[in-house]
């Protein structure tokens, strides 16, 4: 095979501070070499550095095309290889397209600047380049602008103007960490045509399921270095390092309901709290939007129980009406028809006032809690604000303290500002807020796609050891099928607002009954 | 303020950004010390006559030099530093309360009185904020207390966007929706989260806003609408000194350059607010 990359001895570092040390690899054509590892372990310093893009001091004593030594470019000369010989796809295609141009000005100028076609010739190449990525009614879209494109669709546009002048190698950092299933297997199923057809790719991902589908060598880094490398099956079917072995065992997927992910996560403190079982239900609940002609309908005809002790997972894809579901059972959004309930009393569209007695019983997650925490408080204020004054016995602060060391965080941190957390600190620090009021009920919307698989694996052990402690009922949303099945009960999917699937794990995975069920799961990568 | 971004870029990073933010600092305090207390500050008395002594040029005795009656224009700027400062900061405190209840009223009292604040603002907006000035001196007559009402009042309108806005999008904000979600009253909301989330910008706002007023009050007075000959305020010495510009410059180019630092050194003190407060919002 034709290489069309060899990188020997690469060092990257920022001032002083190694970020990427010592990294040597090939890159053949039409080959799929994925990057792995945590986040921080320098794998997007990596790839980028290949495109002259690190931002760092970059040193090799060996960097090259066939064509071009890479340790010896000017900026002026990067310019020219990027997009000519070394493609880019990024995950935020919503950042990197420029929303006041239009897809077809995007690709052109990625074709004017790296070929000598004419005006005529670029446009029928754009065309061409947009139906290859699998973009139907080419024409149309490229007088569109990014806005106006949907998130899968917005990918390929992207991947259509990276690949606009054939480079041989292209790099995809994280292509679809940000898409749902079913976008991200026709974006996996796009790189792998485009593989098939010569090209290298360079994945980065810390999705593993993601890189069994398509990777044909793995690289595993920690800290700057490569730990672990070789054939995809071997490195996940037979990891040698310890590194490797967490990632694998990260994905949520890999280990049934009730077991630990991380067996090394810490185990939380048995403090037990008496409660009495606490249920919300919802009863053929309707919910829309808007009026007249514009009127949108969110949620029809939905009924589900979330109870103490279980989890109810509701998996679909965006726009399926998963939050709307979330924000009826927190009594934020009014409902159309129907009833919910909250331990056999009334709950949705009551006076807020009646309400907010009873607020204190269901808990609140949501995917960007750092959105949801007020900008100016600490931790511990924030913490100490949802215990709030009508606790009776505990003092306010070693409750806040007793919260922290339920969700495995240190104390110290309750003087730290949320903005200099990580983004699995936030989370913690999101659900000790929502056990504040000492709940039954825990609403958790996308509580983990934000994160790392490693860190997603650690919320996830502590929500499961929650929930065992406390008997805490989960009303669990995801996108991700993984997440859904290694936490739930019960089961629902939802599309369009309607439940087309409900019922136990082991029923909807196995024998799914409805053809959209079975397309999601299709879609979903498998370990 | 641009000669201070130029200086910052020049000796480069936080340090000389640091050093600017301290040097502010030290002239805003000195400023107010001499506003508080001019009696101590000042070498002279500023009202005193002194014919033998007119046009003195600077030097040890007169720093600032001396004005056509003889008077010491150091001493002079001293005392007025009470009417500029007092001038500008009531302004922006006028300014400030209009703009936060008509951005309350805009903000937090629904759809119609979002419209009805929403089109009085853009009134006030369509009139240059100095000719605005003017016109409420027209009406009020000239002197300190009109220059404060006039600049207060045009640079209310836009405060009031600045917080009509800021109420808009933090009451929608995920924090406001995590407070309910805990059971907060609105009103405990909004004195918690919503009053205090809108009111950290308008710090900022208000020590930018300072700088801009005592410009516009010097103005005022330059043109001869404000504080009245002989007080010693800085706008009315710049328009007193105009008619010996050849003669005796001094006379116009010290209360001028203390004009500058005061407006200067507010502004460097709100951007550097600026960037704190920016870090956490």
């Amino acid at each position: 095979m034709n290489t069309v990359l060899t990188v020997d001895g690469l060092s990257v570092d920022f001032g002083g501070r190694p970020v990427v040390h010592d990294v040597s690899f090939s890159l053949a054509a039409g080959e799929c070499l994925a990057v792995v590892g945590e986040s921080g372990a320098g794998k997007s310093v990596l790839v980028r550095s290949l495109l002259g893009l690190s931002g760092g001091t970059v040193a090799a004593r060996k960097m090259a095309t066939p064509r071009e030594d890479l340790t010896q470019v000017s900026e002026r000369r990067w310019r020219r290889i990027r997009g000519s010989q070394v493609g880019l796809i990024l995950q935020d295609a919503l950042g990197s397209l420029d929303p006041l141009r239009t897809v077809g000005r995007e690709i052109d100028e990625a074709l004017r600047l790296q070929t000598r076609l004419s005006a005529r010739e670029r446009r029928e190449r754009a065309e061409s380049l947009l139906e290859s990525v699998g973009l139907p009614e080419p024409k149309l879209r490229l007088r569109q602008r990014s806005g106006q494109l949907s998130g899968g669709q917005r990918q390929r546009a992207l991947i259509a103007t990276a690949i606009a002048a054939d480079p041989p190698i292209l790099i995809a950092d994280e292509p679809t960490t940000a898409l749902d299933v079913s976008t991200q297997a026709r974006i996996l199923a796009l790189l792998q045509d485009l593989t098939a057809r010569g090209t290298g790719l360079i994945l980065v991902s810390h999705d593993l399921a993601v890189v069994r589908t398509i990777a044909d060598r793995v690289m595993v880094m920690d800290g700057g270095r490569v730990v672990e490398s070789g054939f995809a099956d071997d490195v996940l079917d037979h990891p040698r390092t310890d590194i490797t072995r967490t990632l694998l065992a990260s994905v949520p997927s890999s280990k049934p309901r009730g077991e630990r992910l991380l067996s090394h996560s810490p185990q939380p403190l048995p403090v037990q709290r008496q409660r009495t079982a606490a249920e919300l239900r919802a009863t053929q609940i309707s919910v829309s939007f808007g009026r007249g002609t514009r009127r949108f309908t969110a949620l029809s005809d939905v009924s589900c129980r979330v109870a103490s002790g279980r989890t109810l997972g509701i998996v679909g894809e965006s726009g399926s009406g998963k939050t709307t579901l979330a924000r009826a059972f927190l009594g934020l959004a009014p409902i159309d028809s129907g009833s919910v309930t909250l331990d056999g009393g009334a709950w949705a569209n009551i006076p807020e006032r009646a309400r907010r007695a009873r607020r204190r019983s269901v808990g609140y997650v949501t995917q960007d809690s750092f959105a949801s925490f007020d900008p100016r408080w600490t931790v511990g204020r924030i913490i100490a604000d949802a215990v709030g004054r009508d606790e009776g016995g505990t003092a306010p602060k070693s409750r806040v303290a007793e919260l922290l060391t339920q969700v495995q965080l240190d104390n110290a941190l309750a003087n730290r500002s949320p903005a200099t957390l990580s983004g699995g600190q936030r989370q913690r620090v999101a659900i000790a807020r929502a056990l504040a009021g000492d709940p039954g009920l825990l609403v958790l919307d996308e509580p983990v796609s934000a994160l790392d698989v490693t860190v997603q694996a650690q919320i996830l052990d502590l929500l499961d050891d929650l929930q065992r402690v406390k008997g805490l009922g989960y009303l669990l949303i995801s996108h991700d099928m993984g997440v859904i099945q290694h936490m739930s009960d019960e089961i629902i999917v939802l599309r369009n607002g309607r439940i087309v699937e409900q019922g136990e794990p082991d029923a909807v995975l196995s024998r799914p009954s409805d053809p959209y069920t079975r397309a999601l799961l299709a879609d979903t990568p498998q370990l | 303020m641009s000669d201070i971004e130029l200086l910052t870029r020049r000796h480069s990073l936080t340090a000389s950004r640091h050093t600017g933010t301290v040097l502010a600092g030290a002239i805003a305090a000195v400023l107010v010390l001499c506003a508080v207390a001019p009696g101590l500050m000042a070498p002279a008395d500023p009202l005193a006559v002194n014919p033998h002594d007119s046009f003195a040029a600077p030097s040890i005795a007169h720093l600032f030099g001396t004005d056509e009656s003889g008077r010491d224009v150091l001493s002079r700027v001293i005392f007025g530093a009470r009417d500029s400062l007092t001038i500008g900061a009531a302004a922006t405190g006028i300014g400030l309360i209009g703009g936060t209840v008509l951005g309350i009223i805009g903000g937090l009292l629904g759809r119609w009185a979002h419209a009805v604040v929403g089109r009085v603002i853009e009134v006030f907006f369509a009139f240059p904020g100095l000719l605005l000035a003017l016109l409420v001196i027209v009406v009020a007559g000239p002197g300190p207390m009109s220059v404060i009402i006039a600049v207060g009042l045009s640079t209310a309108p836009g405060y009031a966007r600045i917080i009509q806005s800021r109420i808009l999008q933090v009451r929608v904000s995920p924090y406001v929706e995590a407070a309910r979600v805990l059971g907060r009253t609105p009103l405990r909301i909004l004195t918690r989260t919503i009053a205090p989330n809108t009111a950290a910008p308008l710090v900022v706002l208000a020590t930018l806003g300072i700088g801009q007023a005592i410009v516009w009050a010097a103005s005022l007075s330059y043109l001869g609408l404000g504080a009245q000959p002989p007080s010693p305020e800085w706008g009315a010495m710049l328009n007193n000194g105009r008619t010996y510009l050849q003669t005796a410059p001094w006379m116009t180019i010290m209360p001028g350059l203390v004009i500058l630092a005061a407006t200067m050194s507010f502004t460097v003190l709100g951007r550097a607010l600026s960037r704190r407060t920016e870090g956490r919002a």
